[in-house]
């Protein structure tokens, strides 16, 4: 039953099969109109589900929380105890994640989880979390650029399952062998595929493959130029319109600096933090390596196209393009790198 | 390695308490023993610690004492949040450790070298750990100088300990201050070459910068750790530089904010290089392949 047909009507029962033994993130429209995943039966019904566009939300939090408790500590008859938070031990499923958000927790796998020490907190969560991948078929907007980041439409990397729209139904795949699993508990759900679905299948496939019908698209060689323009006016330039505000960072599928404090009732909590505020660099001496914006901006980019390609092999960009959906001065990432000088 | 939580520290009891200055920016060496034995950690000189004073946070620090000397130490300056409070202490009091963090100096490699430990302000911490570990190696290095400096003769930290070792004959120490007092020979700091350098002179009024063109410290055979303020350092290298010193003989240590000190969080990084991790001991030579990020 590796690969299968789920009639979209069927999505729901399929859904709640999954339910039984996992809790399942599925993608739906919040109040504030935009798209993010909530979890199915607490925070979202099936009825709900959105998996016709990118969401607004990549599904990062899941797997790295916004707000989370390290330990706790109190004081007890003058001496301190320390109680470690206890981990999240469900099984969970992401339901319906765009190929890009899927390549970005395996660029996440790599932050937390490889180089010297790993991030105990991220892995106890990440490796109870499976992924239902939904194909693209070609750039799921106008801000889409995957494919100069290395990823593709159609991209399985980092899946367990992936699903195309093959019309009236999703055409299903096991990738992993946790995915494979998975499908066999929801085969009741699951018929095989026609000849048709199969030959629509790889129709979305094959055009994907070309990287046809992207706006936007960030050139190699352009990239390359960035190890020779850090000290470039250029950055200057573009920082001019940036607020620091953030969004790009609290977006953005990967990005992943995070903050840690003291709060009060005893707990010590990470918090998602950014680059670009002017606080995340400064000393106590109040000496700061990145007071001005456009050092910050620069810091942002080059860790995204070089730092990171330097040290593990691969960007720290998925090419999701939501930085340039929600940046409230227009900056467009793709624009930024092809244009450096 | 393994997968143990790095994020939760070990409590440790403060067993002894030293006031090295004192004045707005005092300096404290506190020692700590962790409560549980088996929290002990192995730690070379020039490694760094995250402390904790629960409730307030916790800071990054280099452990101020060799390992050769059985205990863990560090020496605290009181700026902010952290170190104030750290300040409050009093022995029997408790905090969180956690670490060793960072590479270290590479103590293995400089076997029979000549060492300069030059060192200004705060700067001392890390090297008190690698100069004691050098003394309690001796046989295993060649000659040793130490040329520390602060603002004022109040200002200099570990003094018991630093005359022992000069009044031991173990190291030849040189001590500088930035304002002249009584028994300093003065040094000219803007022509640093031309100042009249008195072997048998022990204290000086002048930048460290200027005691290292004066002293004529020799690159021959010799390495030079430098640990300050950022200004002290550069100033420290170009006056090496000017006695021929080569960039891969000059160790220092860089700093920069932290949060997680295990190469996560994103704050201490200078171009794709994370200080915590792969620092915070570099040689000149590596500072100057850096990005211009600092």
């Amino acid at each position: 039953m590796s690969k299968s047909i789920l009639r979209k009507e069927k999505v729901a029962d399929a859904l709640n099969a999954l339910g039984h033994a996992s809790i399942v993130y599925i993608p739906i429209k919040n109040k504030r109109g935009l798209v993010e995943y909530r979890e199915l039966g607490k925070e979202a019904s099936v009825a709900d589900i959105k998996l016709d566009c990118k969401p607004d939300v990549p599904p990062k939090a899941i797997m790295f929380p916004q707000t989370q408790v390290l330990f706790a500590f109190k004081r007890v008859g003058g001496k301190i105890k320390l109680a470690p938070t206890v981990p999240d031990e469900r099984e969970k499923i992401i339901f319906g994640v765009r190929p890009c958000d899927t390549i970005a927790i395996s660029v996440m796998d790599k932050v937390f989880m490889g180089g010297k020490f790993v991030d105990s907190y991220y892995k106890v969560r990440r490796e109870k979390v499976a992924v239902f991948t939904i194909a693209c078929d070609g750039p799921a907007d106008a801000n889409c650029f995957c494919p100069s980041t290395g990823g593709s439409p159609v991209g399985t990397e980092g899946s367990d399952v992936m699903l195309y729209d093959v019309g009236d139904s999703y055409y299903v795949e096991g990738i992993s062998d946790r995915g494979k699993k998975l499908l066999e508990g929801m085969s009741a759900n699951l018929e095989r595929p026609s000849p048709d679905q199969e030959k629509k299948r790889d129709e979305i496939i094959r055009k994907a493959a070309s990287a046809e019908g992207f706006a936007k698209r960030i050139a190699p060689e352009s990239i390359t130029k960035l190890d020779s323009s850090f000290d470039s006016k250029y950055w200057d330039d573009v920082a001019r319109k940036c607020l620091s505000c953030g969004a790009c960072t609290y977006y953005c599928p990967t990005c992943h600096c995070f903050d840690i404090n003291d709060e009060k009732g005893g707990k010590r909590v990470r918090t998602w933090d950014s680059c670009q505020f002017s606080n995340f660099t400064m000393h106590t001496s109040s000496h700061n390596p990145r007071t001005a914006k456009a050092q910050r901006l620069r810091n942002r980019y080059y860790h995204k196209f070089k730092y990171s390609k330097d040290s593990t092999g691969r960007y720290l960009c998925v090419g999701c393009g939501r930085c340039i959906a929600l940046c409230p001065a227009g900056l467009d990432i793709t624009k930024v790198i092809s244009e450096v000088r | 390695m393994s997968d143990e939580n790095h994020y939760i520290p070990h409590v440790a009891e403060i067993t002894g308490i030293m006031q090295e200055t004192t004045g707005e920016r005092a300096v404290k060496t506190f020692k700590v023993a962790f409560k549980d034995k088996s929290a002990e950690i192995k730690f070379k000189p020039g490694q760094t610690c995250m402390v904790s004073v629960f409730g307030k946070g916790e800071s990054m620090f280099a452990i101020s004492q060799s390992p050769t000397r059985g205990s863990l130490e560090f020496s605290v300056q009181r700026v902010g949040r952290v170190t104030e409070m750290l300040h409050e202490l009093e022995v029997g009091d408790e905090v969180g450790i956690r670490g060793p963090y960072g590479n270290g100096f590479p103590v293995e490699q400089w076997k029979g070298k000549n060492i300069y430990f030059i060192a200004g302000g705060i700067g001392m911490a890390p090297v008190r750990a690698v100069m004691n570990y050098v003394v309690d190696n001796k046989n295993d290095y060649g000659e040793l100088h130490l040329i520390y400096g602060a603002r004022t003769s109040r200002d200099l930290s570990f003094k018991a300990e630093i005359d022992a070792l000069e009044q031991g004959g173990a190291i030849d120490v040189r001590r500088t201050i930035d304002v002249e007092e009584p028994g300093w020979t003065l040094l000219d700091n803007k022509n640093p070459e031309q100042s009249k350098f008195d072997p048998s002179s022990r204290k000086f009024t002048g930048f460290v910068a200027t005691t290292v063109s004066a002293m004529k410290c020799s690159p021959d055979n010799a390495l030079a750790v430098i640990c300050g303020p950022p200004i002290m350092i550069k100033t420290s290298i170009g006056s090496l530089a000017k006695l021929g010193w080569k960039d891969e003989q000059i160790y220092t240590t860089l700093e920069n904010k932290m949060k997680c000190g295990i190469g996560k969080c994103g704050r201490c990084n200078i171009g794709g290089v994370y200080v915590c991790v792969d620092g915070p001991v570099f040689t000149y030579a590596q500072v100057k392949k850096m990005l211009n990020d600092q």
